[in-house]
């Protein structure tokens, strides 16, 4: 009998391997562990055996069982493998199709240059301040030291509107007209974003542009502390190695006054074609604020200095993205804007 | 300003390069903005002497010309012979290159050998004043030298970018000055004295100042027996290198001078000046002056003239007249050196359009304690470049005499703004080398006296600013602002500016920016009404052009243009908005009145919403996607009361706008732009905008976010679907869901909307799906049911709505 579940054993091993289908499978099984199969047979047939053999041979009959149950079941979770992937195959799809483009666009390229010019100044206490796009001669040019018929308005020519109003000129009223109203109270730390006009339109002017200005007025502000605040804007704004150099400069609303620049950004200052070979970049002017500003917007200036600065955006902007035109900015070609 | 640097070498020892001074100057505050080095390219160009002048024996008009230039003696057939034997003329040897181009090469010229070529100024490339022919040389150099060294033509021009302040440097002396004070290099200030004739100026002539104000100062000499004449080439040369193109030595030494010192001379015709009497007055109304250059100007009452007492001669610190010009009969001259005050001649040259060196110094400001020496100084060139007799003494009207100031400076005051610990000494040493004095010395406490030259020193600011610039920027040590520590953050108005741009960009929106002028012509392509307030524009009193001469009142135009723009470059998709300023004239309750900004915020959309794509069909944008926009945008400003009701307005489709109401209040518009005015921007497909006051916007939004807990009992959906009329509004139908059904309605969605077969005409179907749910249990089906059947009654008993099943 022994021989005889181990000839089964072998069939039924042989039977199932050579099965590819399920159905098959199904019938192997009722044919040797169903209620008629061959095994249970074996059991049934057992009442023939010598009362020695009998425990021994149940105990061989139920391992097979349970030895040929394993092979059934491995054989089924082969064959499910097999057909799962089949099914994948067929559902293979071609990586390389180009995927669907999500409906994105991006912020223009002077809103971020300018809200990175903001991040850095709001982390260093600075304040954000509005002003008017349309001035009176008194705030774009008074109150900041230049007098009608002063040589210092030739320096920009202006559009007005009437003989007392026009389009602010540079960012610099905001200056006033904040000291005006916060006068005499320090400390004063502020930076003043926004549109600018004169009356210019060539590739490295437009009658539009953006300036950032920014000033800080308190108790003890010295030359160092603007030399160490334009550093770490540069810093932050275009590289840790950068360098500033201040050259003295006049505008009327500063003394002493100067003109920044930085190691240019191609060619970290060994010159090239971008720097004019000098190394150097031009990219703001700045100075200690003149005491008859400080005067003329409620301040004393024996007993506080500040500093200011302006900036261009559109330049610092063409700087950091290699661009050279600046007129591009108000086109609004799409080609443009989708590069940011 | 342009500087020669050996000319500038006449007045300080400089023994820094031309780069190293530049670069100096500009660390100083003088910036050159380039450093020009004269490359005259005369290589192989030398000095040759004539050693004999003969007839070409074959051709009558030539000449065989026999020159020495040191190391051979060559023959050359030459045209011209305008030159004895013993003549130093500049001789082009074979092998060498003009600036024209032209090779030297030996030749045979009519059978005679020709060994190189003698060249007139043009061919050498100079424009300089000589007699028609060969360059014959005024002085005596060693034969052989190149030309470039003989007539002194290696030079650097150094171009100054002079700040409005520093009117001191444009003049040569006064450049040397700082120059001095930069480097420490001695002055060089000594000009040889002015040896006078017996007769006195006051026997042949006077002046009369009559406008003190506008003329602080006059002062003449008189140079009598002048003979006109090119001047020597050397004195070309230098007027060459800073681009003053010679004429004679008349005209040559007053622009020298000038150069020199900054001060602009005019030399009028003695004879011609009637009674030998200067008048310096204001124009007569519509007084006529014909100028140098033969125009004739029709004269203001505010400009100043010099004048002779049959009228005028001159436009003060401009230009000449013509009827005293210097000719080739003038004898003797009557040389101005005279003061005038900056506005007056700005304001002149403005409005006459007449731009002059003097002029350009005039207007800037120029020292009127310099007059007597520049005239003096002019007066012995023109001595000795023409020969002329100086008459003895100067006429000078100086009725207010201006002395030097003082300035009170501390150099405590000065450590703190510049933020530097410079000794006292060291601050005393930088004033005393710029020039300037130290008077009264106390403790802390100098009194700086200042140089008429530096006019732009008044207070103790401008003397800060000479330590810092002298001692050097580049020295002050770098330090970040101490005292009370400030907080940077942004105002409510700026984070609602941000989150809307955000919101916008995450919507698929891309930010442009246009000009915030406009054509006026807009306002009519946009097809406004006559009185629509957008028509009240601020006009731009002097714009660059018609395109933009008004300052906008709508972005919509400027939108469309750039939706134009990107049409024309084949880019037919276009999801843009714009966040900016437009501008209203508001109340002029005085002339300094400021017109009202407002800030609006403009969308458009045109064709597909997605960019294409091999997957599935795009949808074209509609209405609808810009309304979805808006209504985001009110959600994450956190407004909820806002409405949409059909409006018609000239530039949008009549039956496709929409005004936005929040609460009671109009905040903008939105619907599809009417064909005619798209057709106006050249564009062919349809386009949707929205305008939107943002001030309005902005006022009704709420930042603060209140968090609502999850629902702890579940919901109960339920699908309603009615047959209106087609002018039944859908969101009439949506407040009557919530109205009829109460508190537990929770939501509604729109989900179906049709209109065709099965449907009777003039009637649409619309879906509904309506979700239920209470706060304090979970709802049954017959709670629900009984909701639901009240909302179905109110929809037909409103709107005569049928079921639809």
């Amino acid at each position: 009998m022994k021989e005889q579940l181990q000839e089964i054993k072998k069939r039924a091993e042989k039977e199932i391997k050579s099965t590819d289908e399920f159905a098959k499978l199904k019938e192997i099984q009722v044919k040797y562990l169903g209620k008629k199969g061959e095994i249970t047979q074996v059991l049934r047939s057992m009442g023939k055996l010598s009362k020695e053999d009998r425990p021994f041979i149940g105990k061989l009959a139920n391992q097979v069982k349970d030895e040929i149950t394993e092979i059934i079941d491995k054989r089924k979770e082969y064959l499910e493998d097999l057909e799962k992937d089949k099914r994948y195959i067929s559902e293979r799809i071609d990586v390389t199709l180009p995927g669907i483009k999500p409906v994105i666009s991006q912020l223009h390229p002077l809103t971020l240059i300018m809200n990175e010019i903001k991040e850095i100044f709001l982390g260093m206490g600075f304040t954000i301040a509005d002003g008017p796009e349309i001035e009176t001669d008194y705030y774009n040019f008074e109150a900041l030291n230049i007098p009608k018929e002063h040589p210092a308005r030739d320096m920009q020519d202006s559009f007005y509107i009437t003989e007392e109003i026009l389009l602010r000129t540079h960012t610099s009223p905001v200056q006033i007209r904040t000291m005006e109203r916060v006068a005499p109270e320090v400390p004063l730390r502020i930076i003043a974003p926004g549109k600018v006009y004169r009356r210019d339109d060539d590739a490295t002017h437009s009658p539009m542009f953006h300036q950032v200005e920014g000033f800080a007025v308190d108790k003890e502000i010295s030359m160092g502390d603007l030399k160490g605040t334009l550093l770490t804007f540069a810093r932050q704004m275009f590289g840790k190695d950068l360098q500033i150099r201040l050259r003295p400069s006049f505008f009327p609303f500063t003394e002493p006054s100067a003109e920044v620049d930085i190691s240019c950004v191609i060619c970290r200052g060994d010159g090239c074609r971008v720097c004019g070979q000098t190394g150097w970049m031009e990219i703001l002017g700045a100075g200690m604020i003149h005491p008859r500003v400080l005067e003329i917007s409620g301040y004393d200036p024996e007993k506080v200095t500040g500093y200011a600065f302006g900036m261009g955006v559109e330049r610092i902007a063409m700087l950091k993205y290699s661009m050279d035109d600046l007129r591009l900015f108000f086109t609004n070609d799409l080609r443009m804007l989708e590069q940011f | 300003m342009l500087v020669s640097y050996e000319w500038l070498k006449d007045y300080v020892e400089i023994d820094l390069s031309p780069e190293e001074l530049a670069e100096k100057l500009t660390m100083t505050g003088i910036e050159v903005e380039s450093v020009r080095q004269l490359d005259p390219g005369l290589k192989g160009v030398v000095v040759g002497k004539v050693l004999s002048v003969n007839k070409h024996p074959e051709a009558d008009k030539l000449y065989v010309v026999q020159v020495d230039v040191k190391d051979e003696i060559l023959d050359i057939v030459v045209g011209i012979a305008n030159y004895e034997t013993g003549d130093l003329v500049p001789v082009a040897k074979p092998g060498a290159v003009l600036p024209n181009g032209m090779k030297i090469k030996k030749t045979k010229l009519r059978g005679v050998n020709s060994n190189g070529m003698l060249c007139s100024s043009e061919e050498l490339g100079l424009e300089l004043c000589h007699e028609y022919g060969i360059l014959v040389l005024d002085e005596v150099h060693p034969v052989g030298q190149e030309i470039a060294d003989a007539l002194g033509l290696r030079d650097w021009v150094l171009e100054l970018g002079l700040t409005p302040n520093r009117s001191d440097c444009l003049g040569l002396i006064g450049l040397a000055y700082e120059v001095s004070a930069i480097t420490g290099a001695p002055l060089k200030l000594d000009f040889p004295e002015v040896k006078e004739d017996e007769e006195d100026i006051v026997e042949m002539a006077q002046v009369r100042i009559i406008d003190e104000e506008l003329c602080p100062r006059y002062s003449a000499k008189i140079i009598k027996n002048i003979k006109i004449q090119p001047s020597p080439l050397w004195y070309q040369r230098r007027l060459l290198s800073v681009g003053i193109r010679p004429i004679n030595n008349i005209v040559d030494v007053t622009n020298y001078v000038m150069w020199e010192s900054g001060q602009p001379l005019h030399a009028f015709d003695y004879d011609r000046v009637k009674d030998s009497t200067v008048i310096i007055r204001r124009a007569y109304k519509d007084e006529k002056l014909i100028t140098l250059d033969e125009q004739e100007r029709c004269l203001e009452e505010d400009m100043l003239v010099i004048a002779d007492p049959s009228g005028a001669v001159a436009l003060a610190g401009v230009m000449g007249g013509l009827s005293t010009e210097i000719t080739e009969k003038t004898r003797d001259v009557l040389l101005e050196s005279a003061n005038f005050e900056p506005t007056t001649i700005r304001k002149t040259s403005r409005d006459l359009g007449l731009r002059s060196e003097a002029s350009l110094r005039f207007e800037r400001w120029v020292d009127p304690n310099g007059t007597v020496d520049a005239a003096n100084r002019a007066a012995q060139l023109l001595a000795r470049l023409a020969n002329g007799q100086v008459v003895k003494g100067t006429l000078d009207e100086y009725p207010a005499v201006k002395g030097k100031t003082s300035v009170h400076f501390r150099p405590d005051k000065a450590r703190k703004i510049i933020g530097l610990n410079l000794a006292d000494s060291e601050m005393k040493s930088i004033f005393n080398k710029l020039g300037f004095s130290v008077s009264e010395v106390n403790d802390n406490n100098f009194k700086v006296q200042i140089p008429t030259r530096r006019p732009d020193i008044t207070r103790e600011e401008d003397l800060v600013e000479e330590v810092a610039r002298i001692y050097g920027y580049e020295h002050i040590e770098t330090t970040l602002p101490r005292g009370t520590i400030t907080q940077g953050r942004k105002t409510r108005e700026q984070k609602l500016v941000d989150m809307t741009k955000e919101l916008l960009i995450a919507c698929g929106l891309y930010e442009v920016i246009t000009y915030s002028f406009v054509s006026s012509r807009i306002l009519n392509d946009l097809k406004l009404e006559v009185n629509d307030y957008l028509r009240n524009v601020v006009n731009i009193y002097n714009p660059i052009s018609e395109e933009q001469s008004v300052m906008r009142t709508t972005l919509l135009g400027n939108l469309l243009n750039v939706l134009k723009y990107n049409v024309n470059r084949n880019i037919y998709s276009q999801r843009i908005f714009e966040l900016g300023n437009v501008f209203l004239p508001g109340e002029k309750s005085s002339a300094y009145s400021l017109p009202e900004e407002r800030e609006t915020l403009t969308m458009a959309l045109m064709g597909i919403w997605e960019e294409k794509n091999w997957q599935h069909k795009q949808n074209p944008v509609d209405f609808y996607y810009l309304k979805g926009i808006i209504e985001a945008l009110l959600g994450r400003l956190g407004i909820v009361d806002y409405k949409f009701y059909p409006v018609k307005y000239p530039s949008f489709h009549p039956a496709r706008a929409a005004e936005i109401f929040i609460g009671e209040e109009k905040v903008g518009i939105l619907g599809e732009v009417h064909a005619d005015v798209v057709s106006r921007f050249d564009l062919q497909e349809r386009v949707y905008m929205a305008e939107l006051n943002f001030k309005t916007l902005s006022r009704h939004a709420k930042m603060l976010i209140n968090f609502k807990p999850l629902p702890r009992f579940p919901a109960v959906l339920r699908d309603i679907a009615v047959m209106v009329k087609e002018d039944v509004l859908s969101h009439d139908i949506s407040r009557e869901i919530f109205n009829a059904g109460g508190e537990l309605v929770e939501n509604e969605t729109l989900f179906d909307m049709y209109q065709g077969e099965q449907i009777s005409t003039g009637y649409r179907s619309l879906a509904y799906s309506i979700v239920y749910r209470s706060k304090q249990k979970t709802l049954t089906d017959e709670e629900v049911n009984e909701v639901h059947q009240r909302i179905i009654k109110s929809l037909e008993e409103e709107f005569g709505a049928g079921l639809r099943e």
